[in-house]
């Protein structure tokens, strides 16, 4: 059941047309049988602007998942396998970055470096890198007790063996898990930073973006530009989070 | 037990240590320095250089963090840049709103979080379980300002039941005030509602198939009983263990929310602040900010570790 | 309910589990009977179904499980039909259970005396009288001080005590019948048989009726008047204690009492006995007996006709076509001993070695001036409770942990670096270590192969090709197929599962391995598999053990010398017989008397609990608990390890000769 729901969650992402058509000339016109979702303030399609978002949120949202999973897990293995001062002070420094939620972090990097995609993805990305990494060092620290590593230890195993060879395939269901949950807060975080303003270049089609250039217009009862965005960033991040959920129920 | 909460003020207080240094190193990084980001590229040199001496931006790094972090421990933590007043004035009334803002949403979600955890482990497997768990993952990933919105929509412009900005004009009631900070806070509680109710009902759930619940229904203990005295103990430690924890994406959410509905809440302060790179304001912002979560954790564990005889009474006698 | 009405009455028992959408029966046309005062054991190993038959009794299966036929009769009232109120009365007032890990057992948040009080809350009694209601139980159980118990949470009370505190609440309520599940598996030695004798005291006091339930023969023997042999979800045989273990009529009964070691025999007399095959999988419909192929006396209606529970003589009944030749059961393993290479060389000397670690700040003091040697392919045998610091010793032999400033230990004569990491190829090699739970000691995630294959290159630095036909090679020596290789330890067997443990320590050809309970979590079958198998490897390898048990059965059979500690020092050490034949150190009496086949009257019972070791007593380690201590100098002066004969030693203030005639025993042969 999980499963089908996340696929048809999922079905938005598959429309990735290229090209986004402009049309100047019929500004915020409401929804209608040429424009599905009407046009934006530019005039332009606010339908293909949708779907072309879609694919902008997942390439950057994966890119930061990627790069924060990557890097987390090996932090976490490192500090779960060796423990000790590493750990003690690994894991302050995971704590300090932890106490300062996603956003703002996102929001003051993004000041510096100004709008830029792979800004974006390594920012987010890095900023990720601290939670995965607390998740894999538990599910490390619980092998690191079994006897097999001891075992490995008794053969004079040198501590990356250890760590990629026998405890790494153990910890993958966990990672796993963490990815795609992460991958939800990605897109999340992805858009609420463009929406504040923060993030991606304005001509690229946003949904963020797309909210904030339009929130203004609500209050002329003017309301597709942004419920459309909206919903698709609703279906999209539900759907992804019921395939993590799914995946999680289907390792126990 | 006193050692425990020793140790434990001593770790957040290592923490917030490194996070001043994380926090410091963060804004010198950025390309330039702040007397040309504040003037802007087409001030003078000898205006950059001029503001860069009188903010004492440009001494040596060491000295400047040492000068901070000292100022910072005595309550004084540098003039916003932007607003020309005390960080600390400034922090302090974003932080009494958005405390307001984060009390009414806490004070919603809780209970109800727990609730619905508890409710969904007693009919586990059943319509009402599945409904709750669900609808609870649902709620948790639409983004504040997706959910903020269409409710912006429905209940403001449509419905005109609630007014679409928080801010209740200046000397009103309590009434009047939360009559303005209900909508803005329902964003926040679904964010939370997912993840506390699927908490509270994995700890109902262990707790239930335990091994003492089995002694405890052997004995003869009616269900009633069980669930009271045994189960809610024991389930509800992992519980307030997260909750604290989830104060950080309740900042998080804070940020958009309160852009969203123009709240002057820390949020809403710290989002000025970046646009126009106030760093003291941010730097400030950003430390308190730590603070409060720091402050949040350590009170969650202190809780935990109350709530816990294992920790509380020690070791074997 | 009259006298001679049966207090509970099994009556063709079915029970089913739903695995997937299946629901499979796990329990089959199990019926047995307990009249008042009477006590049953059912015995069997694991997933045979006692636990769940327990269960279904108490109205405790869990969701996916159910009573599919049969019926449950306690009281004379049918326990699958009572309302809830009523199944809630019959739990406070006709039936109590015992279970097996009292530490989770009870509920870890509320104070023990208020978990004891509710059992007289439930009984009615006014709230006044519940204080000292809780006192007064808690003494029959015989805890000390009751007053200071009460007010304590369970985490901070030995698990003996918590399994007194779990009587206390079972026999509160004065039921009609207790019902216990592997009361004592996990507790040391002495303390189990403190609780045993506790049970059988209790009972007969009160005159209750009691099912017990356990794969431990010998406790089952010691506690029961009737037992009940279960396989896969049957009752194989049913009968008196007396007729069933010492008269058995069923080819099952034989087979487990034979692979079991008793102590008469060694390993260099005979091979333990074994019973081919493994059980089979949950809910399999098999045609004719369950057992069938694993039966040495199976014939062709065996296959095809399933028997029927047959009465025998003498009150008893068997689930087997052919009873009467169950006595004559052909052996499944032959009886010769392999024959070992006498040797006595040194092959690892210990010397002075101690073991300290720190606890929030205080010293434990794992090990204290450990001496101890092994001599090539010989068997020496570490024996001791919890605390006794064997696993320690253990480890430190291993390197795996460091010991302290002065000790030194060597290796075929070249001193053995500290941590495995300084330590020579050749050193790690030739020193390896079977795990205690091989479903912790094998990666998960890598295949048989991978497991040995690795071990084989890294300690004989081979490269993959040679290293393939190497692992094969040990497969066999350890009697496995070679078409588990592929195979992931989840797919093994326990037992298949510790050969592959066995096969790694074995893959570099080393002069010593260390096993530490290789067989505590096997089934009493497999693990007489195993030994034999361990035999037979030293036989044809020359290689020693240092060989960790608390079943002093299996080490009586197993080892050549013995050493026995207590709080990290070692308090005998002593060829095996020596040990075991006396004059013993006051410990070492109080450890032989506490195993369940002592005969009654026996039993030392050792006063407190054992010392925490970050905590020693002054003086001699063993005197706030010893039966035997003569006085002042016990608790001041620690005696020393003095070798009093010929290869053999004692820690102890009495001399030998005064020890010899206290416990009137004639000095063996060492």
């Amino acid at each position: 059941m999980w499963v089908f729901l996340a696929i048809f969650g999922e079905a938005i992402a598959p429309f990735n047309p290229l090209g986004v058509p402009e049309d100047v000339l019929n500004r915020l016109d409401s929804p209608s049988a040429d424009h599905w979702f009407g046009t934006d303030q530019l005039g332009r399609d606010v339908f293909s602007r949708v779907l072309a978002g879609a694919r902008q949120a997942l390439t950057v949202a994966l890119g930061a998942t990627v790069l924060g999973t990557v890097l987390g897990t090996l932090v976490g293995l490192i500090v779960g396998y060796f423990g000790g001062i590493v750990d003690d002070i690994i894991s302050r420094i995971l704590d300090a970055f932890l106490s300062i939620p996603l956003v703002i972090t996102g929001m003051i990097a993004l000041t510096a470096l100004g709008p830029n995609t792979v800004g974006v993805v390594i920012v987010i990305g890095l900023v990720f890198t601290p939670l995965i990494a607390k998740t894999v060092r538990a599910a490390v620290l619980a092998e690191r007790q079994l006897d097999y590593v001891s075992a490995a230890q008794l053969r004079r195993e040198n501590p990356l063996h250890i760590m990629v060879v026998e405890i790494l395939p153990n910890v993958t269901n966990v990672i796993t898990v963490e990815f795609t949950v992460r991958l939800g807060y990605a897109i999340f975080t992805v858009l609420a930073l463009s929406f504040l303003g923060f993030g991606i270049e304005p001509s690229v089609p946003d949904w963020g973006l797309a909210i904030a250039n339009h929130y203004q217009f609500l209050t002329n009862d003017v309301w597709w530009p942004v419920l459309f965005p909206a919903a698709a960033i609703a279906s999209l991040v539900v759907g992804i989070n019921l395939l993590s959920d799914g995946i999680a129920q289907a390792y126990e | 037990m006193t050692r425990f909460v020793l140790r434990r003020i001593g770790l957040a207080l290592i923490t917030l240590f490194v996070l001043s240094i994380l926090i410091f190193i963060g804004t010198q990084l950025l390309p330039g320095n702040v007397g040309r980001r504040v003037l802007g590229p087409f001030a003078t040199q000898e205006a950059v250089d001029a503001l860069n001496e009188r903010l004492g931006t440009d001494r040596a790094l060491v000295v400047q963090y040492g000068d901070w972090i000292g100022s910072a421990v005595q309550g004084d933590l540098g003039d916003s840049i932007s607003f020309s007043r005390p960080v600390t004035e400034l922090l302090g009334r974003a932080l009494r709103n958005s405390a307001k803002l984060a009390l009414v949403s806490f004070i919603i979600v809780v209970p109800l979080g727990v609730l619905g955890g508890i409710i969904a482990a007693l009919k586990r497997g059943k319509l009402t379980d599945r409904l709750i768990t669900v609808g609870g993952l649902s709620a948790t990933v639409i983004p504040e300002f997706v959910s903020g919105i269409v409710l912006i929509i429905v209940f403001a412009v449509w419905l005109d039941w609630f007014p679409g900005t928080a801010t209740a004009p200046p000397d009103s009631g309590f009434i009047t005030q939360l009559h303005h900070l209900i909508l803005p806070a329902i964003p926040l509680v679904l964010v939370l509602f997912g993840y506390i109710a699927r908490i509270t009902r994995a700890g109902m759930i262990e707790a239930l198939e335990s091994d003492y619940v089995r002694t405890a229904t052997l004995k003869g203990l009616p269900r009633t009983t069980i669930i009271r005295r045994e189960v809610l103990r024991n389930a509800l430690l992992p519980t307030i263990a997260v909750v604290a924890s989830q104060i950080g994406y309740l900042i998080g959410g804070l940020v958009v929310v309160e852009v969203l509905f123009n709240y002057q809440g820390i949020g809403r302060l710290l989002f000025d602040a970046a646009q126009k790179a106030d760093f003291p304001l941010l730097a400030g912002g950003v430390l308190v900010v730590g603070a409060a979560f720091q402050v949040s954790m350590l009170l969650a564990d202190i809780a935990y570790s109350l709530l816990n005889p294992r920790i509380r009474v020690g070791g074997k006698a | 309910m009259t006298p001679n009405e049966r207090v509970l009455l099994v009556d063709n028992l079915g029970i089913e589990y739903k695995v997937g959408t299946e629901w499979k029966k796990a329990v089959r046309d199990v019926s047995f009977s307990i009249g008042r005062g009477e006590s049953l054991g059912l015995v069997g190993e694991s997933g045979c179904g006692k636990t769940t038959v327990a269960m279904a009794i108490m109205h405790y299966l869990p969701r996916n499980g159910r009573v599919s036929e049969g019926s449950i009769r306690l009281g004379g009232r049918e326990v699958e039909q009572l309302s809830p109120s009523e199944l809630r009365e019959m739990r406070v007032n006709q039936v109590s259970m015992v279970y097996q890990d009292p530490a989770k057992s009870l509920n870890p948040s509320i104070r023990v005396g208020r978990q004891v009080e509710d059992v007289f809350e439930l009984m009615g009694f006014p709230k006044d009288e519940w204080d000292d209601r809780v006192i007064d139980i808690l003494e029959r159980v015989q805890i000390a001080e009751p007053g200071r118990v009460v007010r304590r949470y369970p985490h901070q009370l030995s698990g003996g005590m918590l399994q007194r505190v779990v009587i206390a609440m079972a026999i509160a309520s004065e039921p009609e019948l207790l019902v216990l599940d592997e009361p004592t598996t996990g507790l040391d030695a002495t303390v189990e048989a403190e609780v045993l004798d506790l049970i059988s005291n209790l009972r007969a006091e009160m005159g209750t009726s009691v099912l017990f339930i356990s794969h431990n023969l010998a406790v089952i023997r010691k506690m029961c008047d009737k037992v009940g042999v279960l396989y896969a979800g049957r009752l194989f045989a049913e009968g008196s204690a007396e007729s069933i273990f010492t008269d058995p009529r069923h080819p099952y009964t034989v087979g487990l009492l034979r692979s079991l070691p008793t102590g008469d025999v060694s390993r260099d007399e005979a091979k333990l006995d074994t019973i081919p095959g493994t059980l089979p999988p949950l809910g399999a419909e098999i045609v004719g007996c369950v057992y069938a192929e694993r039966c040495p006396i199976v014939q062709g209606i065996c296959r095809e006709e399933e028997p029927g529970l047959n009465p025998l003589e003498g009150n008893r009944t068997s689930r087997c076509h052919f009873p009467e030749r169950a006595p004559d059961l052909p052996r499944t393993v032959a009886e010769t001993p392999p024959q070992r290479q006498a040797s006595d060389s040194t092959l690892l000397e210990i010397t002075d070695t101690s073991k300290t670690f720190e606890q929030e700040g205080r010293p434990v003091f794992a090990l204290s001036d450990v001496d101890l040697s092994i001599k090539v392919g010989e068997t020496v045998a570490l024996v001791g409770e919890s605390g006794s610091g064997k696993s320690t010793l253990a480890k430190v032999i291993l390197g795996i942990h460091v010991p302290d400033e002065g000790g030194v230990i060597e290796l075929g004569g070249d001193v053995l670096e500290d941590s495995v990491q300084s330590r020579s190829g050749d050193s790690i090699r030739s020193v390896q270590m079977v795990f205690q739970n091989p479903d912790s000691a094998l990666n998960r995630r890598h295949s048989v192969r991978r497991i040995v294959g690795r071990a084989v290159q890294r300690l004989r630095g081979l490269g993959r090709k040679k290293a393939n036909e190497h692992t094969r090679d040990l497969l066999t020596e350890v009697r496995m197929g070679h078409q588990h290789l592929s195979a992931k330890p989840s797919h093994l067997s326990g037992g298949l599962k510790q050969r592959v443990a066995i096969a790694r320590a074995f893959a570099g050809s080393p002069a010593l391995v260390v096993l530490d309970e290789p067989t505590s979590a096997l089934d009493v079958s497999v693990q007489a598999a195993i030994i034999n198998l361990l035999s037979d490897l030293q036989a044809e390898e020359n290689v020693a053990y240092l060989f960790i048990s608390h079943d002093l059965n299996v080490v009586r059979y197993l080892a050549d010398r013995v050493a026995v500690m207590y709080l990290g020092r070692l308090m005998e050490v002593g060829p095996a017989r020596r040990i075991f034949g006396g004059p013993h150190h006051p410990y070492t009496e109080a450890l032989l008397s506490a195993a369940p086949d002592r005969e009654e009257g026996t039993r030392i019972r050792l006063e407190g609990e054992i010392p925490a070791a970050s905590d020693p007593p002054p003086g001699c380690p063993f005197q706030t608990r010893c039966h035997r201590k003569i006085g002042e100098i016990c608790e001041t002066v620690e005696p020393p390890l003095a070798e009093v004969e010929s290869g053999y030693s004692i820690r102890c203030h009495i001399p030998i000769e005064e020890l010899a005639r206290l416990q009137q025993t004639v000095p063996q042969d060492s």
